[in-house]
C-alpha cells in the first residue's frame, strides 16, 4: 500500500505474453473489463494498428514496457466508452503519454502528488501500531494462560489486517466521518468539478461550499481508498 | 504562549545553615494566547466514549451512564468526532468514529444500550483507542473516556500491564480518561490507567454523580490550550532536588497535566542544600524548561526559568514573608499523603488509625478550607465504616490535591467556599467530595 497503482509499474518490462497478462489484470482491477478479453493476439493487433508503438527487440523477443501498458489500458477504456479503434489510434498519435495516462482512473498524476502521507495517515497512525503490538501480546498471553480465561478474548479472533481489510475499514471510517452510513460507494451524478483533463469530482454544490479541512481530508481518504481498491466500488447497473 | 515561573516559599537562602526550600514551578497560559476565545479555530475533538454494559450496570447505573453520554454528545460541536464503544463479554463498536452532525443518530444508538455479561475492560478500552486513532487527523489528539463500575475480569486485568499500555498509547497522542462508578470498581486500577494515560480520573459514588465528570471532561477538552507538557528540572550544583507531586516521568521529563484555559499546571519541588560554606551570591538553585505542543501539534518550549535568591543572615531571613500559595499547595500535598495512609488503614479496617490520621491531617490543613472540607467528607464516610467508599474518596481526593490543574487566579486558601468554586470552570473547581455531583445537597444525601 502507499503508491497509486500504475506508478509502481513505470519501469516495468516484459514480452507480449507478460503484457497481455498484466494488461488483463489491470483491466480487471480498474474495472474496465474482464481480464479474459486481453489476449496476446489483441496486443499484436494493436501494435499493427499503431495504437501501441513498435516494441523494442532483444534478439527474437519483443520487449514491451510502461508506455505500452498505459496505451493498452487506455485503449480498452476508450473502446468500452464507445470509441472506434481508428479514432483511438489517431488520438494516440496526437496525445502525449502523460495525457493518455491521465485518462486512466488509477494513474492520475494530481492524485499521486496529493499529500498521500498526510491524507492516509489514519492507516498508519502511530496509535494503531501501538495497538497492534498490545493486541498481539495480549493474544499470546491469553493463549499462555488459557487455563484461567474461559475463552480467548475478542482480539485473539481478529484476523490479521490485510491491506484490503484496512482499506475497507478506512473507507467505512472515512465515510462515517462524512456522516454516511457504512457501506459501498455508489456513483451519482452531481456538480462536476474538472480536476484535470479526464478527472472529475462530482459533489453536491451546497456541500462543497461548506466543506471544511477535516471533511476535505475525509473526502480525499475515501477517494483514495476507492481508487486503490476497485473491489470497494459498486457500479450502478447500466440502463 | 506559556509562561513558566518559579515561586519560592521563602525568597531567600539562609546563611550558615542547611536549607530546605520549597518552590512552585508554574506553567500558565500567556494572556495573548490565541484561540482562547475563538471557538472556530479549535481543532475538532476526537472522543471515544467506552461504556461498561456488564450485568452489574443494569438498572439505574446504565441509565445514568447513557444519560451522561448523551449529555456529552449533545454538547459537542457538529464537526467534533465521536465513537461509542460498549463492552461486556466482548467489545462492540456501537458507533464507529464519525462527525457528530446533529447528534441524533448517536444519541439514539446510546439509548439502545442494554446490559449483560462480564467486564472485558481492556478489550473495550482498546476498541475505543482504535476508533480514536481512525477518526483523528494525524496532528490532533484523541481522547478515550473509559467508564466502568466493576473490576476487569475478562482479558487483560493486570494493573501494571494496563498502565504500561496506557502510557504507550498516550505517547501516540491518544489519552485516556477513566470514570469509575459506585462501590465496586477498582479505584487504583482506574487511577493508574488515567495517570499513565495522561487523562483525568473521575468517580461517582452513585449513578447520578456521573454527570459531573462528563461535564468536567467536556469543559476541559473544549478549553485545552496546550498538551504534552514535559517539564525538565535541573538543580544547581550541590543541591538535592525532589518533586513532590508524584507525576509520571518520561526519561528526564516530568509529565504535567494538559493545560486548559484559566488553569495552571504546577510542580512542587523541595530543594535541600547547604549554605555553610562560601557560595556565590548569585547561586543558581533551580532551572526549569517546559516542552509542550499546541493543540495543532506544533512543538514549542517555555523557559528556561531560573531560580536565584539572595543569601540572608537568620534575622533578616525570619523577617521575609512566606508565599501563601506555595504554603497552601504544600498543605494539600501533605493532606494527600496522609489520606493515602488513611486509605491503607481503612482497607485493613483499622478505623482508630483512620480517625487519628484524619485528625492529624485536619490540624495540618490550617486555614486551607478546601482541604478541611474534603477531610470532613472523608470523616463522614469513615463514620459509616464504609471501606470501599472511603478508599475511593481518599484515592481521588489525594490525586486531585497532587496533580489538579490549579486555577490561575486561585483565591487565598482561607477564602475557599463551595459557592465561590461553583463560578469556575468545572475542571478548575476544588470539589469538597470528589465522588459526588457538585450540586448534590446533604438533603439528597440523607434520603
Amino acid at each position: 500500500m502507499g503508491q497509486p497503482i500504475l506508478e509502481t509499474l513505470s519501469d516495468w518490462e516484459g514480452d507480449v505474453e507478460d503484457l497481455a497478462h498484466l494488461g488483463g489484470q489491470w483491466c480487471a482491477m480498474l474495472r474496465i473489463e474482464d481480464r479474459a478479453h486481453l489476449t496476446v493476439r489483441l496486443v499484436r493487433d494493436y501494435a499493427q494498428r499503431g495504437i501501441l508503438d513498435r516494441p523494442r527487440r532483444e534478439g527474437k523477443t519483443a520487449i514491451y514496457g510502461w508506455e505500452h501498458l498505459v496505451r493498452l489500458l487506455t485503449a480498452r477504456l476508450l473502446l468500452r466508452d464507445g470509441w472506434p479503434l481508428q479514432k483511438i489510434a489517431d488520438e494516440f498519435t496526437i496525445l502525449s503519454l502523460e495525457e493518455i495516462r491521465a485518462l486512466l482512473p488509477g494513474a492520475v498524476p494530481s492524485l499521486a502528488a496529493m499529500s498521500y502521507s498526510s491524507a492516509d495517515r489514519s492507516m498508519t497512525d502511530p496509535a494503531l501500531d501501538a495497538l497492534r503490538a498490545i493486541r498481539s501480546r495480549s493474544a499470546e498471553r491469553s493463549i499462555a494462560s488459557s487455563g484461567r480465561i474461559d475463552h480467548p478474548p475478542a482480539f485473539a479472533r481478529t484476523p490479521p489486517i490485510t491491506d484490503r481489510a484496512a482499506l475497507q475499514q478506512d473507507l467505512t471510517a472515512s465515510r462515517q466521518a462524512l456522516g454516511e452510513d457504512a457501506g459501498e460507494v455508489l456513483s451519482h451524478a452531481y456538480t462536476r468539478l474538472e480536476i484535470a483533463s479526464g478527472v472529475e469530482l462530482h459533489i453536491e454544490t451546497a456541500r462543497l461550499r461548506s466543506l471544511g479541512r477535516a471533511d476535505a481530508h475525509a473526502v480525499a481518504r475515501a477517494v483514495l481508498a476507492t481508487l486503490l481498491n476497485p473491489r470497494l466500488r459498486k457500479e450502478e447497473k447500466p440502463e | 504562549m506559556i509562561n513558566l515561573t518559579i515561586t519560592p516559599q521563602h525568597a531567600a537562602r539562609l546563611e550558615g545553615h542547611d536549607n530546605e526550600l520549597y518552590a512552585l514551578v508554574r506553567a500558565v497560559a500567556a494572556q495573548n494566547t490565541p484561540n482562547a476565545a475563538d471557538g472556530a479555530e479549535k481543532p475538532p475533538l476526537n472522543l471515544s466514549i467506552v461504556i461498561d454494559r456488564s450485568g452489574s450496570m443494569s438498572g439505574q447505573p446504565i441509565e445514568e451512564a447513557k444519560r451522561a453520554a448523551a449529555f456529552l454528545v449533545e454538547r459537542l460541536r457538529p464537526r467534533d468526532r465521536v465513537a461509542i464503544v460498549t463492552y461486556a463479554d466482548d467489545a462492540e463498536v456501537l458507533v464507529a468514529g464519525r462527525s457528530v452532525g446533529s447528534g441524533v443518530e448517536i444519541t439514539n444508538a446510546i439509548r439502545s444500550i442494554e446490559t449483560a455479561g462480564s467486564t472485558a475492560l481492556h478489550d473495550g478500552w482498546m476498541a475505543g483507542v482504535e476508533q480514536a486513532a481512525r477518526m483523528r487527523e494525524p496532528e490532533q489528539m484523541g481522547r478515550v473516556l473509559l467508564l466502568s463500575d466493576g473490576r476487569a475480569n475478562r482479558g487483560v486485568y493486570n494493573p501494571a500491564i494496563l498502565a504500561q499500555d496506557a502510557a504507550r498509547i498516550a505517547a501516540t497522542g491518544i489519552t485516556t480518561t477513566t470514570c469509575g462508578l459506585g462501590a465496586h470498581f477498582d479505584e487504583l486500577l482506574m487511577l493508574e490507567i488515567a495517570k499513565a494515560g495522561q487523562g483525568s480520573a473521575y468517580y461517582g459514588e452513585r449513578a447520578e454523580d456521573l454527570i459531573d465528570p462528563f461535564r468536567e471532561e467536556l469543559e476541559l477538552l473544549s478549553n485545552l490550550l496546550a498538551r504534552r507538557l514535559r517539564l525538565s528540572l535541573t538543580a544547581g550544583e550541590g543541591i538535592d532536588l525532589t518533586v513532590l507531586n508524584g507525576y509520571r516521568q518520561d526519561s528526564a521529563f516530568l509529565i504535567l497535566p494538559d493545560l486548559a484555559e484559566g488553569g495552571e499546571a504546577w510542580a512542587m519541588v523541595r530543594l535541600r542544600f547547604s549554605e555553610r560554606t562560601e557560595q556565590p551570591a548569585d547561586r543558581l538553585l533551580l532551572s526549569a524548561l517546559l516542552d509542550f505542543e499546541t493543540m495543532n501539534g506544533e512543538p514549542l518550549t517555555a523557559g528556561p526559568s531560573r531560580l536565584r535568591l539572595p543569601r540572608l543572615p537568620a534575622g533578616a531571613f525570619a523577617a521575609i514573608p512566606v508565599d501563601d500559595t506555595v504554603t497552601a499547595r504544600r498543605n494539600e500535598l501533605r493532606a494527600a499523603d496522609i489520606q493515602d495512609q488513611a486509605r491503607v488503614a481503612a482497607r485493613a479496617r483499622h478505623w482508630p488509625e483512620v480517625d487519628r490520621l484524619i485528625a492529624e491531617a485536619k490540624r495540618e490543613a490550617g486555614d486551607n478550607m478546601w482541604v478541611a472540607e474534603s477531610l470532613d467528607s472523608l470523616e463522614r464516610i469513615a463514620r459509616r465504616r464504609d471501606v470501599e467508599g472511603f478508599s475511593k474518596e481518599a484515592v481521588f481526593a489525594s490525586q486531585k490535591m497532587r496533580s489538579r490543574l490549579a486555577a490561575s487566579d486561585d483565591l487565598a486558601p482561607s477564602a475557599w467556599s463551595a459557592s465561590s468554586e461553583s463560578a469556575r470552570a468545572a475542571y478548575l473547581r476544588k470539589k469538597p467530595t470528589q465522588g459526588r455531583r457538585f450540586d448534590r445537597t446533604d438533603d439528597e444525601d440523607r434520603r
